[in-house]
């Protein structure tokens, strides 16, 4: 598995650091340290509860496969056991209005971002407003980029290198 | 796909990928530095970066 878990909790300018950034995204510091004060920037965004932006995450994280960004746990946003479960088994009734227009975006963000309705975008401005919707398209295409990022950087594990 | 802008200009200037990403500027900014970061390194030869962000554009069939 890859060290690699950039986070958009993260808070280096208050000398945090990237938690367990890769060795080789730390061959380029300065770009790593840009892209997590860009991510970080994300949350002080106003109308953007945390707990939308880790949904939408951990749904991406999911579709990809992504180990690295399924074993990060914000505490700031918290998500449950039952969250996760219903995020596994993509059971939107679970969730708000908010939260079942991010994770609609967010389903087709990866592999169907053509697919994105008019009427999908609008149900995510309905309930939050144009600004934190705007907010919550990005972050949800830049945790597609993590994961794209994160699985092609990854370590090649004993089984990989075995074969 | 859609080819009406789903969210409106942020700014008096168009209705551009900028203009209508505007509506969080202070976020924008701080990738705009990163991009721009990105691009003035000499790391890797300004042909080799535009030869790949064409590729990538077409693989994901993006205007850009």
């Amino acid at each position: 598995m890859s060290e690699l878990q950039p986070s958009w909790l993260s808070t280096p300018a208050a000398g945090v650091g990237v938690p367990g950034l890769a060795p080789p995204l730390n061959l380029v510091p300065d770009l790593a340290q840009g892209y997590e004060v860009f991510l970080s920037s994300l949350k002080g965004v106003e109308g953007v509860p945390l707990r939308l932006l880790e949904l939408g995450r951990v749904r991406i994280a999911l579709i990809h496969d992504c180990q690295p960004q399924l074993d990060v746990a914000h505490a700031l946003a918290p998500l449950t056991p039952a969250d996760r479960a219903a995020l596994e088994r993509i059971e939107l009734s679970a969730f708000d209005a908010a939260e079942q227009a991010t994770l609609a975006i967010a389903e087709k963000i990866p592999l169907a971002h053509h697919d994105i309705t008019d009427a999908e975008v609008e149900a995510l401005k309905a309930p939050l407003g144009e600004r934190p919707a705007m907010a919550v398209i990005v972050a949800l295409s830049f945790f597609d980029v993590q994961c794209r990022l994160s699985q092609t950087l990854r370590a090649p594990e004993p089984s990989d290198r075995e074969s | 796909m859609s080819t009406t802008p789903r969210f409106t200009a942020a700014t008096q200037t168009g209705a551009g990928f900028g203009d209508v990403t505007a509506h969080v500027a202070d976020v924008m900014g701080h990738f705009s530095a990163l991009y721009g970061e990105y691009w003035q390194s000499p790391r890797t030869s300004p042909m080799l970066k535009e030869m790949t962000r064409l590729r990538n554009a077409r693989t994901t069939e993006c205007g850009f």
